[in-house]
């Protein structure tokens, strides 16, 4: 069964560059994107099998990535589940928030897509192809 | 009724008399006879002719000099306090002065005589009304005179006209006050724009990366299916796009610079410098560049922005002589007029003495992107840090000999 990483951003542009920078590791795995807070939660609960990963955008209209989050942790089915909190921004603030909502990496959209996609290779590293014990 | 005359001793000598008489009637009006009383004067009019003495002396200066005699009634009256307050000689004396002057007085009369009685002067300012009605203000000296037996004689009052003085004070003090407000303004449209410049910078990198992004993996993955001039165009779509990044972080970088909290503590500079050296020597393998920094260099400095500002001139100084044979860089201090001055200087390319003061402003560089790559905030950066350290710098260089930035810490 191919583990899927399940993308939640707002940012349509983003997700694409996302799933480019993901295709473009040649690992193995099944993308799914959801464009808001509310349908990343439903897809999370619709599927059989829970997401291996989660990348998830801190800044969104309505429901953000902090609300999505918590959400997430406090449904037992779900809690387990790595969460990448992804962001735009460069405020140390943020990453202490989403580190304190039980975020298990903070990662920031690199502008150059090289470091962009080293950045998600290593998060892969951690998260998929170990398997190292995350909770 | 009393008079003052001037009797004729026995002996022959003159001595000034003050007789008093008082005329005692009967029922009917009818003056039955006189009692007098004669009081010998002569210490008291000596007093009094001393003091007017002294104060004909003084007719020369420009202040108002007054001698206020029982009664407070004006005994003298000089040129000066004709000029100052319009009345004649003539009209002012015999007058009671603080009636002729309506003087406003900054206490309640009868304080202000106890307290020349115990202190025997008083100095104050003064309101007083000119005899055409204008008002000023005086700075006003009273000495309090006595005669031999220690009666009071009179009241030596000198009074200097300070209108103008209080309200260039007061001016100054508007303008001050003025300049405060503005202050004030200024820094809050200064925040106002840093928090714009920061909001704008940090909406513009979605679209940017958006732009970058794409770009490149236009030209990872479809590059083939551009013929040569679809490739050039792409190629400096992604330039364009890399240099808006670089300039919205660089935005980005300063405006952090500007709203951090600065913390002063002992900073070994020396060790800084040489660490990032070290990194510099670390990501550029290839190159050989002799640096010599300073040892034992510390100050009382922040020590992140130090390292920042550190950081920038000595990576300036690094790729400015990236094209220079025996390429040389020290970072060192001197004493200059009891003040510490330090310096990164290399020997590179150097730049056009003429631009020097354009360096430091945001985006102006002295130096092409072909020759060197660059957006041109560093040196702006520096500045911002010294600034804010209370510190000055400034650059000298030569084309093609090298340049030396120099700075303070305040």
């Amino acid at each position: 069964m191919q583990p899927t990483i399940l993308i939640i951003d707002d940012n349509e542009d983003d997700t694409l560059i996302t799933k480019v920078a993901l295709s473009k590791t040649g690992r193995d795995f099944r993308m799914e994107v959801a464009l808001s807070g509310e349908a990343g939660l439903a897809l999370v609960r619709r599927e059989k099998t829970p997401p291996k990963l989660i990348l998830l955008d801190l800044k969104m209209p309505r429901m953000d990535g902090i609300e999505v989050l918590r959400k997430i942790r406090d449904d037992e089915s779900l809690s387990s589940i790595p969460v990448v909190m992804v962001t735009n921004s460069n405020l140390e603030s943020d990453e202490q928030e989403a580190v304190k909502a039980g975020a298990d990496i903070f990662l920031r959209k690199a502008t150059d897509l090289d470091q962009f996609k080293k950045d998600i290779e290593r998060i892969l590293d951690c998260w998929i192809d170990t398997n190292a014990p995350h909770r | 009724m009393r008079y003052e005359k001037e009797y004729i001793r026995k002996d022959g000598t003159h001595v000034p008399i003050e007789l008093l008489v008082h005329v005692v009637k009967d029922a009917e009006e009818k003056q039955l006879y006189y009692y007098s009383f004669l009081t010998d004067i002569t210490e008291r009019k000596r007093a009094e002719e001393a003091l007017r003495a002294q104060a004909e002396l003084l007719s020369l200066a420009h202040d108002a000099i007054i001698v206020r005699g029982m009664g407070d009634k004006i005994t003298f009256w000089n040129r000066g306090a004709e000029e100052t307050y319009g009345w004649t000689q003539d009209e002012a004396r015999g007058r009671v002065a603080h009636d002729l002057l309506k003087t406003r007085f900054p206490k309640p009369l009868l304080e202000l005589s106890a307290e020349v009685a115990e202190k025997e002067s008083w100095e104050g300012e003064l309101i007083h009304t000119r005899k055409d009605g204008r008002e000023i203000v005086v700075d006003s000296r009273w000495a309090v005179q006595r005669d031999m037996s220690g009666h009071q004689v009179g009241v030596l009052e000198i009074n200097r006209d300070i209108t103008d003085r209080k309200k260039a004070e007061a001016d100054v003090l508007t303008l001050s006050e003025g300049m405060a407000a503005r202050n004030l303004e200024l820094e809050s449209s200064n925040k106002d724009m840093e928090s714009f410049i920061y909001s704008i910078s940090h909406d513009l990198r979605a679209p940017i990366r958006t732009m970058a992004g794409f770009a490149k993996i236009i030209k990872e993955d479809y590059a083939g299916k551009l013929d040569a001039q679809g490739q050039d165009y792409l190629g400096r779509i992604l330039k364009g796009s890399a240099k808006s990044t670089r300039l919205i972080d660089d935005l980005l970088r300063l405006s952090k610079i500007s709203r951090q909290e600065i913390d002063r503590i002992g900073v070994n500079l020396s060790n800084k410098a040489s660490k990032i050296v070290e990194e510099l020597r670390e990501t550029n393998h290839e190159r050989n560049v002799e640096v010599v920094v300073q040892e034992g260099l510390t100050a009382s400095a922040d020590p992140r922005l130090i390292e920042i500002a550190l950081t920038n001139l000595l990576g300036n100084a690094w790729k400015f002589t990236s094209k220079t044979e025996n390429a040389w860089i020290e970072f060192a201090s001197t004493q200059q007029c009891g003040k510490t001055v330090y310096h990164v200087r290399d020997n590179g390319a150097g730049f056009d003495t003429t631009y020097a003061e354009k360096m430091f402003l945001p985006f102006h560089r002295l130096h092409s992107e072909s020759e060197f790559e660059g957006t041109g905030i560093g040196l702006t950066i520096v500045e911002r840090i010294i600034h804010r350290h209370g510190g000055q710098v400034y650059a000298e260089g030569e084309v093609g000999k090298g340049a030396t930035i120099y700075f303070t810490l305040g």
